[in-house]
């Protein structure tokens, strides 16, 4: 502008100073590669992803054995479409494992009305495969505003808080109800969410109806989930995407997780090689300062 | 007067509530919670009613004062109101799948909603890249521990940085190099998140269930000063 030359920024200021542009672009193009180009995915198993299917498994062996009266699965969808990336392999991983064990279960919510209605959806789906019917292998209650103490009523009489399931049914019109006395008839409940919607669960209904509780949380809860699968309290979890894939692994199924993790798995990549970059601009231009301090001295 | 019900009302729900959750078994007054849970439960259901009407207040007045942003205030009412009419029309008419009323809910649940609230979410793997390139920065021994932790983590839970030390596993009955298959990324990972990261969590759960425990005191006996009473 005023007749200077630009001056030419350094190589390690240019490694620290990248256009955000670049850096969305480059999320961008590795997030959609494997879209074209699938990429194949086989990872560890995760121990608290192994102690939730070992779960589902047990329940099913003892319902073949008809080792007590039979134990049912509540899903707790207490989820919507902004973290579907993420709960919604979680929940189709976990129905597909019910269905293929021929474990019944129940969906419900107490926290969002949009998560019975999708995960309705995704059991409708995966159903067809298996050849299940409504109401005969599974259940929608469908969403009931439930926070706190509500649970202690909720355990103790479901039926007053379930009238009618989610297609407008009574509720004790539908066949698979006829087996289900209350919430004691569920040996787990697999809360999928986005946020602490899971402590609900554990904090209220537990120390009363005494089932075990996994969850499907989105990668960012799921470091707080950890406390709890060490006191007992949680069985497993699938965190994240990365979860959703290990499970799908354990089924021996390529789902959308599986799908899924190729984008994540470069975009992490990129996330090392960004802060690997701005870190070495970084080092490299004190050293620079370090050495013209010394100079001047 | 008013004032007395409400703290007679708050401290008697309250004690019910943590006579009935601390007494074991059945006792007289177990009987009354599920009433009481019903009650609540419509409690629940009319707020969702006032979050209705607060919206049209709110927003309505912006629409009919002509306030700035006032579009964006019609765009929200028409909508909620869209949406609603669809959905009933569609739950009260026991309506068949691929019947119009199906299509037009599909249409705006499957084409907009679902979309809409993906794609805002989506946008924070951009800003977090991006924010994780500018500020993470190894300035001391601290922030290299982290950034170090934070690279296994990340490397811990995707395949291709399960991969790099995964040969490792081979050792897993060796006597005497056992212990290398316990250095792989994937349960270096598992450690740092199940310990150090469980002993951070638990610290943060006691410490805001001692906060909350104090907050639900206070409320109990009617000492907090909320903006109910503060307007008396």
């Amino acid at each position: 502008m005023n007749g200077e030359a630009p001056s030419r920024m350094a190589w390690y200021d240019r490694l620290q100073k990248i256009d955000p542009r670049i850096i969305y672009l480059v999320v961008f193009v590795l997030v959609s590669i494997p879209f074209f180009v699938p990429i194949p995915v086989k990872m560890e198993v995760s121990p608290v992803v192994k102690k939730l299917y070992d779960k589902v498994e047990q329940i099913a062996e003892d319902n073949k054995r008809k080792k007590g009266p039979e134990k049912f699965v509540l899903l707790a969808m207490d989820w919507s479409p902004s973290v579907k990336a993420e709960n919604q392999p979680q929940t189709a991983a976990m129905i597909e494992h019910l269905f293929r064990r021929g474990v019944r279960f129940a969906i419900m919510s107490h926290l969002l009305p949009e998560g019975p209605m999708m995960a309705e959806r995704i059991a409708e789906h995966i159903a067809k495969k298996y050849n299940k019917r409504y109401g005969v292998d599974w259940v929608n209650f469908g969403f009931r505003q439930m926070r706190f103490a509500d649970y202690m009523a909720f355990v103790r009489d479901m039926y007053a808080i379930i009238s009618k399931d989610y297609r407008g049914t009574p509720i004790r019109d539908v066949p698979m109800m006829k087996n289900i006395r209350g919430l004691r008839d569920f040996a787990l409940v697999f809360d999928v969410t986005g946020s602490g919607a899971y402590a609900d669960w554990v904090y209220y209904a537990q120390p009363e109806a005494h089932f075990d509780i996994g969850v499907g949380v989105t990668a960012i809860i799921g470091p707080s989930i950890r406390p709890l699968i060490d006191a007992g309290q949680v069985v497993g979890m699938m965190e994240g995407l990365s979860g959703a894939a290990q499970y799908e692994q354990l089924l021996n199924i390529r789902g959308q997780a599986s799908r899924g993790m190729g984008s994540q798995n470069l975009a992490h990549l990129w996330v090392i090689v960004a802060l690997i970059l701005g870190n070495i601009g970084y080092i490299a231009s004190r050293r620079r300062e370090k050495k013209l301090k010394k100079e001047l001295k | 007067m008013r004032r007395n019900i409400i703290i007679i009302l708050t401290f008697v729900g309250g004690l019910y509530y943590f006579l009935e959750f601390v007494l074991p078994g059945e006792t007289g007054i177990s009987k009354l919670i599920v009433e009481i849970g019903k009650v609540t439960l419509a409690i629940g259901a009319c707020a969702f009613l006032l979050g209705v009407i607060n919206l049209l207040r709110l927003h309505g007045t912006r629409v009919v004062l002509r306030r700035s942003g006032w579009h964006n205030s019609a765009a929200l009412i028409v909508a909620l109101f869209v949406m609603l009419i669809v959905h009933l029309v569609r739950y009260y008419s026991h309506a068949a799948e691929g019947d119009a009323v199906w299509r037009i809910y599909n249409l705006l649940w499957d084409n907009m909603r679902v979309p809409l609230d993906s794609t805002i979410f989506s946008l924070l793997a951009f800003y977090i890249v991006s924010a994780a390139y500018r500020s993470f920065r190894i300035k001391s021994g601290e922030a290299a521990v982290m950034m170090a932790a934070a690279v296994v983590v990340m490397l811990g839970q995707i395949p291709t940085g399960q991969e790099v030390t995964l040969w490792l596993k081979g050792y897993e009955n060796d006597p005497g190099l056992w212990w290398l298959s316990r250095i792989r990324v994937d349960t270096i990972r598992e450690w740092l998140m199940q310990y150090w990261n469980g002993a951070a969590q638990r610290g943060i759960i006691f410490g805001a269930a001692i906060g909350g425990l104090a907050m639900s005191l206070r409320i109990w006996l009617s000492l907090e000063r909320g903006s109910f009473f503060d307007r008396q």
